[in-house]
This record gives structure tokens, sequence and C-alpha cells, in this order.
């Protein structure tokens, strides 16, 4: 009764599209949620830009995957998750950003991402009011594009569970039984089940479950802010990136888009990490936020804001997720740490994990599939060039 | 030759503009609730306008245009300062707030004892002098009236901000949605401007008439009242 063939803890980002390519390959799948629904977690919190345009080749080719199953997903499986088109713009204003951004060019390229550099005159046409005082350019990759983080998982929970997967809300798991280094079950507050595999997907409470397995999960979560306007008409087509380090001291960089309600949702990196899970919003993050997106777009200053709120990056200390089978420990796969990328790595990444979990190999490649092993250098001084 | 015109037409409990003349022009005949009668002498100081709290005096100067084309009318003023339309052409009302015709507010005065209150000198034709009693400070917007399906009986409007209606949430209800934030992200009640102030108790009696025990329900994140106000309201101003 209580045996499954996978058991995935949390449906979040990563939980829920998992369940969706596990049990599409025919596994009998159990989802245990200590909230009360899907993607009521970080997830929520997300912004639900999906891109490709990163530096490694792990991350460019799981999104690629990504995006292809979320551009096609209402036409497969008639569930609308919000998406929209329009690409991901990142506008240049400094000679180094420049540098950097071109240098990445031909990795990108090479991993099959569409994009390039466009002038001053291209990035004024597809950003419409952009302060063009200084401005070089920018970078423009036409296929990334946006979901809502609110829809996504329940379009996965619902096509896993026309493929029998079951979901279990409102338990938590509290304990796990382990044999001779195998995991054979895991304890909620309510029951006891056991699976061929278990997979970790609790987001910002992975190091938690570090003690309860007796192995050492480095995941830290670190808060960031968000906020969404009230509809105005679309007139944004991509996301925007700007790089720039904000004159006030306190943030590194910062991104917005216009989603398919028309509503403007926006966020930033702050300078200085907020370390923790405290979801409350601060009082600074709006002045900061407004400053920095009415100097890029002065008419933006019209936009009526709605809402904040603040929700966790899962950090590993290189910034790069950990997706892989925990190394010690027979039956456990280790699907955390996300960082600020959880949303839009997943689908990709669950269907590569599917493969790995059901076929022994990974859909993208195993060069690109290394990226994510739990038995790298966390510390290695090489640093990502896109976050 | 300056006058005012007194267009105080109930019967309340209310004199300032008896006490504010320094000639003593404005007198009631029997007692507080008589209304204000002017006698010829008008010096144009303007403390009846300033003073009276209903709006209900307007000034009207016949000697500033020499050709008699045109008269000019003072009106007080108690909106904020920013909307003061100086120099803009406006649409200048009767008193029941008919369309008489068009005006220009040429200056304004105020005056440091009175906190708020501004008057407004507003050129007028001639002949509209006596008439106007007010203008409008923007386009008037009538709205647009609900159309049919909005009306819609069987099948009512839950959420207004987002338009949600009762089928769309009894299909996520019975699609096996219980709690309440994720009915939010499916079908949208409650994520407009008011965050759910209206709709949350609506939504829980369609629950309840679905037939789901309150026991099973997940209530919303309660939010507090707020207003939506401008990004740009968050930028210091230079
Ligand atoms: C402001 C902001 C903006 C962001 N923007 C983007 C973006 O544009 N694109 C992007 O890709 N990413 C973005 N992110 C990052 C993204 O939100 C996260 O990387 C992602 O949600 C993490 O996914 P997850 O599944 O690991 O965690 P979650 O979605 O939080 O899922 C984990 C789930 O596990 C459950 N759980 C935890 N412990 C237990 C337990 N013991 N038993 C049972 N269940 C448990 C939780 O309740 C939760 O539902 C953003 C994050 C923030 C804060
Ligand atoms: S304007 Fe001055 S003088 Fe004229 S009626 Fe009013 S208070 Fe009296
Ligand atoms: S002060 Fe104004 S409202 Fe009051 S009695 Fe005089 S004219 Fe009428």
């Amino acid at each position: 009764m209580n045996n499954y063939d996978a058991i995935i803890i949390g449906a979040g980002s990563v939980g829920t599209p998992t369940a969706h390519f596990l049990s599409q390959k025919g596994l009998k799948v159990l989802v245990l949620e200590m909230r009360a629904a899907s993607g009521q977690g970080d997830n929520k919190a997300a912004i639900g830009g999906v891109r490709a345009t990163h530096s490694d080749p792990g991350k460019i080719q799981t999104c690629i995957e990504s995006l292809k199953i979320f551009s096609t997903w209402e036409e497969e499986y008639g569930f609308d998750m919000g998406w929209k088109p329009g690409g991901y713009c990142f506008p240049v204003y400094e000679e180094k950003t420049e540098e950097v951004l071109k240098g990445l060019l031909p990795t990108q390229k090479n991993y099959g991402l569409k994009i390039d550099w466009i002038n001053k005159h291209k990035v004024a046409e597809i950003v419409p009011g952009i302060n063009t005082e200084n401005l070089r350019g920018g970078t423009y990759s036409p296929e990334d594009g946006q979901v809502s983080t609110l829809l996504a998982p329940i379009g996965f929970q619902r096509e896993a569970q026309k493929n029998g997967a079951v979901f279990q809300f409102n338990e938590k798991v509290i304990k796990y039984e382990l044999k001779n280094n195998k995991l054979t079950s895991v304890i909620t507050d309510k029951k006891k089940y056991s699976a061929g595999v278990v997979i970790l997907a609790n987001g910002a409470d992975a190091a938690e479950h570090g003690p309860l397995l007796g192995m050492d999960i480095p995941v830290v979560p670190d808060t960031h802010e968000a906020g969404i306007s009230a509809p105005v008409k679309q007139f944004l087509a991509p996301l925007i990136v700007d790089l720039r380090s904000g004159p006030e001291g306190k943030t590194t960089n910062f991104y917005f888009g216009q989603n398919r309600e028309g509503q403007i949702i926006f966020c930033y990196t702050p300078k200085e990490l907020f370390i923790g899970t405290d979801r409350e919003s601060q009082s600074e993050f709006m002045p900061i936020i407004a400053n920095r997106m009415i100097s890029l777009i002065p008419r933006l200053q019209n936009l009526l804001i709605r809402r904040v709120w603040r929700g966790c990056y899962p950090m590993t200390p290189d910034g790069v997720p950990i997706i892989d089978f925990a190394p010690e420990i027979d039956g456990l796969f280790l699907a955390v740490g996300m960082c600020g990328q959880g949303f839009m790595l997943w689908p990709g990444a669950g269907k590569n994990i599917a493969s790995l979990i059901v076929d022994k190999k990974p859909i993208i490649s195993e060069e690109a599939n290394n990226f994510f092993r739990y038995d790298r250098d966390f510390y290695a001084a090489k640093k990502e060039a896109l976050k | 030759m300056v006058y005012p015109v007194i267009r105080c037409v109930q019967e309340i409990p209310c004199d300032p503009c008896v006490g504010s003349c320094p000639k003593n022009l404005i007198t009631m005949k029997d007692s507080i609730l008589s209304l204000p009668e002017y006698t010829e002498g008008c010096l144009g100081c303007s403390s009846c306008v300033m003073l009276c709290p209903g709006l209900a005096i307007t000034l009207v100067f016949n000697n500033y245009d020499p050709n008699k084309e045109k008269a000019l009318v003072m009106m007080p003023f108690e909106f904020v300062n920013e909307t003061v339309p100086l120099g803009c052409e406006v649409t200048t009302t009767d008193l029941e707030g008919n369309v008489v015709g068009k005006g220009k507010v040429v200056a304004v005065k105020t005056k440091e004892s009175v906190d708020k209150r501004r008057l407004l000198l507003v050129e007028v034709p001639e002949k509209d002098k006596l008439l106007v009693a007010g203008f409008h400070i923007r386009d008037i917007y009538h709205g647009e009236p609900l159309t049919e399906d909005m009306q819609d009986e069987e099948d009512p409007i839950i959420c207004r901000c987002e338009r949600v209606r009762k089928s769309e949430i009894v299909r996520e209800i019975r699609m096996g949605v219980r709690d309440m934030n994720q009915l939010k992200a499916v079908a949208r009640p409650s994520m407009g401007g008011c965050g759910g102030k209206t709709c949350t108790d609506i939504i829980l009696k369609i629950f309840k008439e679905e037939g789901v025990p309150m026991e099973e329900i997940t209530l919303p994140t309660n939010r507090p009242l707020v207003a939506e106000i401008h990004l740009g309201d968050f930028v210091k101003k230079k």
C-alpha cells in the first residue's frame, strides 16, 4: 500500500515536473508536501523568467529543454501555464559588461542557444522607453521567455496525477530509515512509506535533512524580494536584466518583465545577502527598486504597485544546483540547491533525471550533466560569469 | 463694479457670510436659518467667498474688460495645489453642474489664515458671468455600462477585480483544489488590488455549496487593506 517506485519530497519548482516525468515513464510516484498545495513554497516567489542565457553548458542545455517543454505545454496537454515568449534582453551601459557578455556568446551559441549582440537602436526598439544615454547595446536571446510560477506546478501536478501519481499535502517528512547505507523508508508526521528511489526536492529546507540522513547537504538559503504592479497594456516583450550595480550600494543587478496578465514583475539581487529564511518584506525594497527601474525606463514611474514579497534562493557554495544520486546512500537522489534558477531549470532537469533514474543515462550531454554532480569541489575558485 | 452672487438655497443654521462682510452688506432677515441677502456696495474684498463653508458665493468683476466681452468670476477651490489649473482653459458649470461654456483661470489668490481654500479668478464670456458657479477639474468620464454577459445571474462574477466567475471557481473546486492560495493561482480570484476583501467570503460559501467541509480548506494569505501607489511615489522628488 505504502510502497512506491519513487517518492518525491517537496511539490515545488523541482518536485512537480519531476513527478510528471517520472510518472510519464510509468513509475508509481508519491509526492509528499508539507504545505497545502503544489508550488506554495519558494516556487511562487519566483518571477517566472525562463532563460537558456547562462554561461555554463549544464544550465544552457537544461534550460533549452525547459523552454521546449514550457512553450509547447499548452499545445501538448491543454493546460495554460502562462507562457509568454519574448526573450531576454541584457541592456549594457558599461564597457566591461560588454566584454563579458560578448565573450560568452561563442559558448552559448555552441550549446545551441539563439543569442546575439544587438546595437543600441535595436535595444531601444525592443525595450520601448529605455534610457539611451550611454547605452552601448545589449544581448538578446529571442527564444527565452516567461511562465507563470503560479500555474506551472498545477499543470505538472495534474498531468502527473493522470499518470497515477499520488500527491499527499499537509504531510511533512520528519525522518528516514536507513539499512546498510540503503534508504529503506521515509517517515512523515502521518505515515511511513518506502520506495525504490527517494528524490529530495525540499528547496530551502534541504540542509535540515542532512543530519536526518547522516550526510552533508550544503544548501544555505538567502532571501530575495520581488514585487508586482497592477496590469498595464502590453508594451514590453522581453525580460530585462540590468547587470550594473546600483548607485545606492545595495544592489548588484535587477531584473523585471511584463507577464501575460500585463503586470510588471520585478526583483533585485542585494549586494549584501540576507542569509536565512525570514520571508517578511522590508521597507527599503520598493524605494531602491523604484529608483533603478525608473532610471532605466522613466515611464515606469506611472505603474501602480500592487504587492511585494520575499522568498528564498536555496544556495549552494558555488551557485550551481545539486542534481545527482547521493554517493553514500543507496536509493537517494538529491535535487536541491536550486539557487535563483530552480523554476527555469526544471522541467528540463526533471526530464533529465527521469531519464537518469529510469534509463540510466542523461538527456543532456554527459559533460553538462557532470556540472550538477554532488562530488564536485563546491569551493573551487571558478565563478560562473552569469548567475 | 463688483458684487457677490450668493447661491445659498437651503435654510440651514449658517451665517459666516454675515459676519465676514466689513461693510455689513450681507444680512439675514429673521434668524440664522434665513437665507442671506445682499445690499449694494461691495468692495470686492472677497472675505465672503473665502469664508462661506458651502462654497456658495462667487464674486463677479464687471470692469475687467473695457470692451465688455469678458467678465471675471472669483470661485473658491479646495483641491490640492497641484491641481490648480492656472493658465488653463476649463469647462464652466452652473449651480446644478450643467455645462455653461469655457473659461480661463487667470489668477489664484490665497490667504495665509485660511488653510486649504484658494480663490480662483476665471475669465468667462460676459453672458456667462451670473451663471458660472464652478468648473470641471478634469474631463468627465462616464464609464461604460456593464455588458450583458457581465450581468449574467446564472453565473455571476465573484471576484470583480479579476472578473472571475462562479463557474470557474466551481470547476477548480471539483478538480480538487482545497487551498485557497492555489485557487488564487489557478483561477485568479483575490489577485486584484483589493486582495480578496470581498470574494473570500463568497468563495467560502461556494466551497460549502459544493459540499467541501471547512476542515479541508486552507484559507488564503490574509492581507491588510492597501492602496496601490505609483512606482514614482517611492522615489524622492528632486
Ligand atoms: C524573488 C525571487 C525571484 C525568483 N525568480 C526566479 C526566476 O525568475 N526564475 C527561476 O528559475 N527561479 C527564480 N527564483 C528561484 C526559485 O524560486 C527557486 O530556485 C525554486 O523555487 C526552488 O525550487 P524548489 O523546488 O527547490 O523549492 P520550492 O519550490 O520551495 O519547493 C520545495 C517544497 O518542499 C516542501 N518541503 C520542504 N520540506 C519538506 C518536508 N520536510 N516534507 C515535505 N515537504 C517539504 C516545501 O513546502 C516546498 O513546497 C526566484 C526566487 C525568488 C525568491
Ligand atoms: S466681497 Fe467683501 S464687501 Fe463684497 S459682499 Fe463679500 S464680504 Fe462684503
Ligand atoms: S455662509 Fe454661505 S452657506 Fe452660510 S448662510 Fe452664508 S451664503 Fe449661505
